[in-house]
């Protein structure tokens, strides 16, 4: 067996689904592209995937792993899958690889969180600070890459999934804490490896 | 995703709201009739309903029409667009109702009518026919348009029966009216006259539509695959459609007479259309009773030979093992993770009252299945409240399952109990539903007497109570849903969200005589579902009622031959 490691984008209306859907999702996918996946035994065949750590729902992500088994590597893997996505899902590079790994080698990711509203910044950096991660907030920018003419505020830290991190989630609820927030743009820029 | 983007960071379940399934297409609504199709349920119940997917296809496929999807919000998202004072919008295009010609309910389930309300609100319409003028046209169909008289203000035509071939003749009925007329009365004469359609104030009764060939009816190869799991997450091919068993207390059975099968040909052809265009895993093979299908052995040989080697796994929900060979079920994995099996009852005695073919040695051999294959859990059902019922019936439920378990000690038998229901258009339609007092009592005696170690649960009586009266109920029953939904009634199917104090109140407060539904009827009382004609007559119904309290049974017609039902003769 081979395997093929997919950098795929996660984002749109796919944001909100949970990783098990995306699973589901996945298993479809690579069913519909017909690739040469190699299955599990028993009553509920699956494909042999190896996921990078799930996403929070809600978070886009920008560059998110998966490793296929492959029974009969085929070669145009990308155009197959990028042709049996739902929309949210995209594939932008395949590399085939020897060994799956991703358990091991992924350690973290770096997040950031884009919002509208929420004044109170004393009280994100409270809690940031109490978070030890005070150090990452940025200062507001113009949203004129969205095209509104508004104040963003902008916040993009690296956080481990090991134990004692915050999760991505804790600082969405800050944020909500601030005031009113009425857009919101969460993602995983990236995922880091050791 | 067509709320604004902040709405969905902030309810339970936003993938509920997203679309954009896989083999959606968005149609240009340009010169087209606008259908907004509404399930009254959630996103993961709605999507799961054979039904609803099968009409969504039928408009779809017209050049000249298009169909979008609408659900019942869940109660956080509903609380948000009422804060918001946003409409519900179509998962498709994100448009309100108001650009639509036609909302089609989907209604199958009683406890779904307070969603109805809430869905109709949500669009901005009155809840009464009586009160809108105009566009959309509100419509229904589905099992319960067999008996909609609680819902009948709320909806301006209804379609009974098949929908397969009606929906297409409301639409050419629409296209026609609307190049000559904008009198909405027009319309609804129009529509009084297609076969299978009831329009309240217009028509006098009206007879269930049925499709005489299912190998010729339109069938979904292209379904929507939801980015989400819904309730029966697989590709589904329904292979017959009726059942003539004639359990007595089944409506199902009586509702969906007579038998017709999907020729193997035609499951094969659907089945690898439908893998193919969704990639699905999994597929069930769908009806009310696949052990009847005629060509059982044919269906395994095409699971055995094609399905399983391309690592697709089966499920046939309404399959009895003891009635298949060997080598059928070791091929379906359903089995494996959980075989489900209905007694119904506890005696040999009751189950000859309701008709239920199962002996005691079918039961035992199930289970002898079980014990040799090495399966850990099965699943009973039992219903207690059954017409002529007795103590020792009760006694008798208990004495079968300690039998079984002390006979298989090592597989968990789980066993579930429901209050019976008497529904319309049964045989059954004349009995008294008992109080969920009663029900209490009877699951006492049953809970003393049962071995400790088999798993026992049961339905709340009360929703059961409820569902009894929406069912059995007349159009006053139509005040009190508008009361109980004024109140809060949303979700009643759901545990969770089911306050009887509510209901309760609303049926005191519209004066509204519950035990008045409930009672026994007799032949010359009027019944509220009369004026529905499904084929079978009310002489039959009669006759199997008197008859079963004397345990006399009934085989099915197709083994035995037509004993006149009416069904095949109209
Ligand atoms: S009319 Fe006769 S054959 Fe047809 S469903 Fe009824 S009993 Fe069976």
């Amino acid at each position: 067996m081979v395997f093929v490691r997919v950098e795929y984008r996660k984002f749109g209306p796919l944001v909100f689904i949970s990783h098990l859907d995306l699973i589901r999702c996945w298993e479809r996918i690579v069913r519909r592209a017909d690739i040469g996946v190699s299955f599990t035994k028993g009553f509920h065949p699956r494909p042999r995937f190896s996921f990078s750590p799930p996403l929070p729902v809600g978070f886009e992500g920008e560059r998110e792993l998966l490793d296929i088994g492959l029974e009969r590597p085929c070669l145009d893997i990308k155009n197959r899958i990028n042709r049996a996505v739902p929309q949210g899902i995209y594939v932008n590079n395949v590399f085939f690889i020897q060994h799956s790994d991703l358990g091991e080698s992924v350690i973290g990711g770096l997040y950031n969180f884009q919002w509208l509203g929420g004044t109170d910044r004393s009280k994100l950096e409270e809690g940031l600070r109490n978070l030890g991660l005070q150090d990452w907030l940025y200062t507001s920018e113009q949203l004129t890459s969205v095209g509104i003419s508004n104040f963003k505020n902008s916040l993009s830290v690296p956080l481990l999934f090991e134990k004692g991190y915050p999760s991505p989630k804790k600082i969405v609820e800050l944020i909500d804490g601030t005031g009113e927030v009425i857009w919101l743009r969460l993602s995983r820029v990236q995922l880091l490896e050791r | 995703m067509n709320y604004p983007f902040d709405l969905l960071y902030r309810v339970k379940k936003p993938a509920s709201y997203i679309g954009n399934e896989y083999n959606l297409v968005k149609k240009n609504p340009e010169g087209k009739v606008k259908v907004a199709l509404a399930f009254p349920d959630t996103y993961e119940v709605g999507m799961s309903n054979l039904g609803f997917s099968i009409i969504y296809h039928i408009i779809n496929s017209r050049e000249d029409a298009l169909a979008e999807r609408i659900f019942a919000p869940w109660i956080d998202m509903e609380e948000l667009l009422r804060k918001r004072k946003i409409s519900l919008l179509t998962l498709e295009s994100g448009k309100s109702i108001s650009e639509f010609d036609i909302l089609a309910f989907s209604v199958s389930y009683e406890l779904n009518y307070s969603n109805i309300l809430t869905i109709l609100d949500l669009c901005g319409l009155p809840l009464l026919s009586s009160q809108r003028d105009g566009l959309p046209l509100v419509i229904a169909g589905g099992q319960c348009t067999s008996r909609p008289s609680p819902i009948i203000p709320f909806i301006d035509c209804f379609a009974v029966g098949d929908g397969e071939d009606i929906i297409n003749e409301i639409i050419d009925t629409f296209k026609e009216w609307r190049l000559s007329s904008k009198d909405k009365s027009e319309l609804l004469i129009a529509l009084s006259k297609i076969d299978g359609v009831y329009v309240p104030g217009v028509s006098k009764t009206v007879r269930r539509r049925v499709i005489k060939d299912l190998d010729k009816a339109p069938y979904p190869t292209k379904p929507l695959v939801p980015n989400t799991e819904i309730i029966h997450d697989r590709a589904v091919v329904e292979i017959m459609r009726g059942c003539t068993r004639g359990c007595r207390f089944c409506e199902a059975g009586f509702l969906y007479r007579p038998v017709r099968e999907r020729s193997l040909e035609v499951i094969k052809k659907l089945s690898s259309e439908i893998l193919k265009a969704t990639g699905y895993g999994e597929i069930g093979f769908l009806s009310l009773s696949a052990s009847d299908y005629s060509n059982l052995g044919g269906l395994a040989r095409y699971i055995k030979e094609e399905l399983i080697p391309s690592h697709i796994s089966v499920s046939i929900p309404s399959l009895r093992i003891d009635t298949v060979s060997r080598e059928f079920y070791e091929a379906i994995g359903e089995i494996k993770r959980g075989l489900t099996f209905a007694p119904e009852a506890g005696t040999q005695r009751l189950r000859d009252v309701i008709n239920k073919n199962i002996t005691e040695e079918d039961i035992f051999k199930t289970m002898e299945i079980v014990a040799r294959e090495g399966w850990e859990t099965v699943k009973l059902y039992f219903m207690i409240g059954l017409p002529t019922e007795k103590d020792e019936d009760i006694l008798g439920i208990a004495n079968l399952l300690n039998s079984i378990k002390e006979r298989y000690r090592k597989i968990d038998l789980n066993v579930s109990v429901s209050l019976f229901v008497p529904k319309p258009h049964t045989p059954f339609q004349w009995v008294r539903q008992i109080t969920p007092k009663e029900a209490e009592e009877r699951i006492r005696l049953l809970k003393g007497k049962l071995n400790r170690k088999v798993n026992l649960s049961w339905h709340d009586p009360k929703v059961s109570l409820l569902e009894g009266i929406l069912t059995r109920g007349d159009i006053d029953v139509s005040r009190a849903i508008i009361t109980a939904w004024r109140k809060g009634a949303r979700f009643d199917a759901w545990t969770d969200r089911f306050s009887w104090d509510i209901w309760e109140e609303s049926f005191r407060e519209n004066n509204i005589d519950v035990d008045f539904y409930l009672r026994e009827k007799s032949l010359s009382d009027p019944l509220p579902w009369d004026f529905v004609d499904t084929g079978i007559s009310k002489e039959f119904l009669w006759n199997e009622y008197i008859l079963s309290l004397s345990g006399f049974k009934r085989e099915d017609c197709r083994k035995v031959g037509c004993y006149n039902c009416g069904v095949c003769s109209g």
